[in-house]
């Protein structure tokens, strides 16, 4: 949906990169045996958005330039231009486009809210589980231990050894369970967070942090 | 100025419910474009309270004293959201619009000219109250973060410095936004009573979906900058008229409000006896335990017990807090607060024991769960 600018589309005949584009670009992954992407590609990537950005802050710079002159218009024309978009009420039609696509982003930011709490309730309670039958299995094994430690004479039996393995198993899992469920938070945590604001003002959340999202 | 006329078209108005402030936020941001960007991006919550806000005053416009407090609290309040005398007419503009758009017919120059007038009066106020607060303080203060600690998945302790002066009272709240999420606000009850280096702790659980909380618990970073509004909330603070010993009652991060009155007590006196017990899920959500031991230990009138829930595996008392709280009943004054499903079931149960409810302290939101402001 372009409508065709008085001052020229930027960046010639080449389709300028929208932030959709970019967010969802796919690079092509290095032959076998060698992790991340092609090198030369991102390296393309990155100069076809810088001068998306520079074409961007160029038209800024011109549409300034043009306001200004407007306004400047306006001043020897003794017209005011901020009361000059006139204080007649809006036509009703226009009020009910307006609604309804605030009705829209209303209910699509609900439903993208009411998935996230979903989301995390669950992942929320299989975390709470795992970490029950974790310490259930920890507790038996220390029951257990003790049980050995007791009946052998001093001697490190080869039952107890495996039983500290297996207590020594049970803690690294709970301790794995409770990174992975963070990141998936964490990541869950900025996607919600995008519903929050106009996507032209968002700051990026956290560079590094991770993302359930491949 | 005729009020039954007033209140009677409002009536009238109110039956088509959200198409109304539907209809008047389109009719201001069309007029008014810069405006859309003092809102968030949803904006169904902001339209129930316009019209719970509306409603409110329309219902009191005969009677000063149920509306004038109303209006200057929701005047001093507005200055946090950048609002100022002069975005007031676009606002008048706009409910005119709208009230005529629903109204049709019955639209009448009389009935105009008495809701242009109940306006302006309206506007008078809240304005005149917004500049009152503005001589004595800043429309919003910024808090740098200079600690965040997570100490449990989904619960962190923030530790934040702010800018001026603030003045606040051990057990209140205050409205809190954050640079990365800009634009929404929620209550969180300040866990400390003031400190001379103008610094506040927060402790902040992670609702399931909740942006901001989420924010405050997974993104923020020390250097981040929250804003806080006024302190506001008096039903927790320690009234002079509560004598003698204490019962607390802390549910999760409702114990934010209580460690600030223990505080407060420690610093101030007049010695009591404080009983506090901080219910929790698992034994893992006992997230202030440290803190909490550290005081007990301290000082000797202070008896902190930890009560679990739902966790079989907890060595220590298992069950509801306020189970064991009311074996420890004496006649204190008794001080609740968690979140809101924890409070209903607490007073619930204290009353039916016996407590007298004007023994009962609780607030009308909690730090578990902060109404948008």
């Amino acid at each position: 949906m372009t409508a065709d600018m008085p001052w020229g589309s930027p960046a010639g005949e080449r389709q300028p990169l929208t932030p959709d584009r970019v967010r969802k670009h796919e690079f092509t992954r290095t032959p076998l045996g060698r992790r991340g992407y092609s090198e030369d590609e991102v390296r393309t990537f990155l100069y076809r958005i810088a001068d998306d950005m520079a074409a961007g802050d160029k038209e800024k710079a011109d549409l300034r330039a043009y306001i200004d002159r407007m306004k400047q218009w306006y001043k020897e024309h003794g017209l005011n231009p901020e009361q000059a978009t006139g204080s007649q009420t809006p036509s009703v039609d226009a009020i009910n486009i307006l609604s309804r696509a605030q009705q829209t982003a209303d209910a699509q930011i609900a439903e993208a809210e009411d998935y996230a709490r979903r989301i995390v309730g669950q992942a929320r309670q299989q975390y709470e589980e795992m970490l029950t039958e974790a310490q259930r299995q920890a507790e038996e094994a220390a029951n257990q231990a003790v049980g050995a430690y007791r009946a052998g004479d001093g001697v490190q039996s080869a039952e107890a050894e495996e039983l500290e393995r297996r207590i020594a198993y049970l803690r690294t899992f709970a301790d794995v369970t409770q990174v992975q469920l963070r990141a998936v938070l964490e990541g869950l945590a900025n996607e919600v967070g995008k519903l929050g604001h106009v996507p032209d003002k968002a700051r990026q959340f956290a560079a590094d942090s991770p993302s359930v999202y491949g | 100025m005729d009020t039954q006329a007033l209140k009677d078209s409002w009536h009238l108005v109110a039956r088509s419910g959200d198409e109304v402030p539907l209809y008047f936020y389109s009719v201001l941001f069309l007029m008014n474009p810069d405006v859309r960007d003092m809102f968030p991006v949803s904006m169904a919550r902001q339209r129930d309270r316009l019209v719970g806000a509306l409603g409110q005053v329309v219902s009191n416009v005969d009677q000063v004293e149920g509306v004038v407090p109303f209006l200057q609290q929701l005047g001093r309040d507005h200055r946090k959201f950048a609002v100022t005398a002069a975005h007031y007419p676009a606002v008048g503009q706009a409910l005119l619009a709208t009230l005529e758009h629903f109204l049709g017919e019955r639209w009448t120059p009389a009935l105009a000219h008495d809701w242009t007038q109940a306006y302006n009066l309206v506007a008078q106020v809240m304005v005149e109250a917004s500049n009152e607060a503005a001589k004595v303080s800043p429309p919003w203060w910024e808090a740098e973060i200079i600690g965040q600690e997570n100490r449990t998945l989904d619960i962190a302790v923030i530790r934040a410095r702010l800018n001026y002066q603030y003045p606040f009272r051990p057990g209140q709240s205050a409205s809190i936004s954050y640079s990365m999420r800009p634009r929404i606000w929620r209550f969180y009850s300040f866990a400390n009573a003031p400190r001379q280096d103008n610094t506040i702790d927060l402790h902040v659980r992670m609702v399931d979906g909740g942006a901001l909380s989420s924010a405050l618990v997974m993104g923020a970073r020390r250097g981040d900058v929250l804003r806080v509004g006024a302190a506001v909330g008096e039903r927790l603070t320690l009234a002079p008229e509560v004598q003698g010993d204490l019962l607390m009652i802390a549910g999760g991060t409702g114990l934010a409000p209580l460690k600030a009155l223990v505080e407060q007590i420690a610093f101030e006196g007049p010695s009591r006896r404080v009983d506090l017990v901080v219910g929790a899920r698992t034994s893992r959500d006992l997230y202030d335990l440290e803190a909490l031991g550290k005081m007990a230990a301290e000082h000797p009138w202070l008896n902190v017990v930890p009560v679990v829930s739902h966790d079989p595996f907890y060595r220590g008392t298992r069950g509801y807090a306020v189970d064991v709280a009311l074996q420890g009943w004496r006649g204190q004054h008794v001080f609740v607060c968690g979140s809101e499903e924890m409070v209903q079931a607490t007073n619930g149960r204290l009353l039916d024991a016996g407590v007298p409810s004007e023994q009962i302290h609780f607030d009308e939101f909690t730090s578990d769960r902060g109404r948008e402001s």
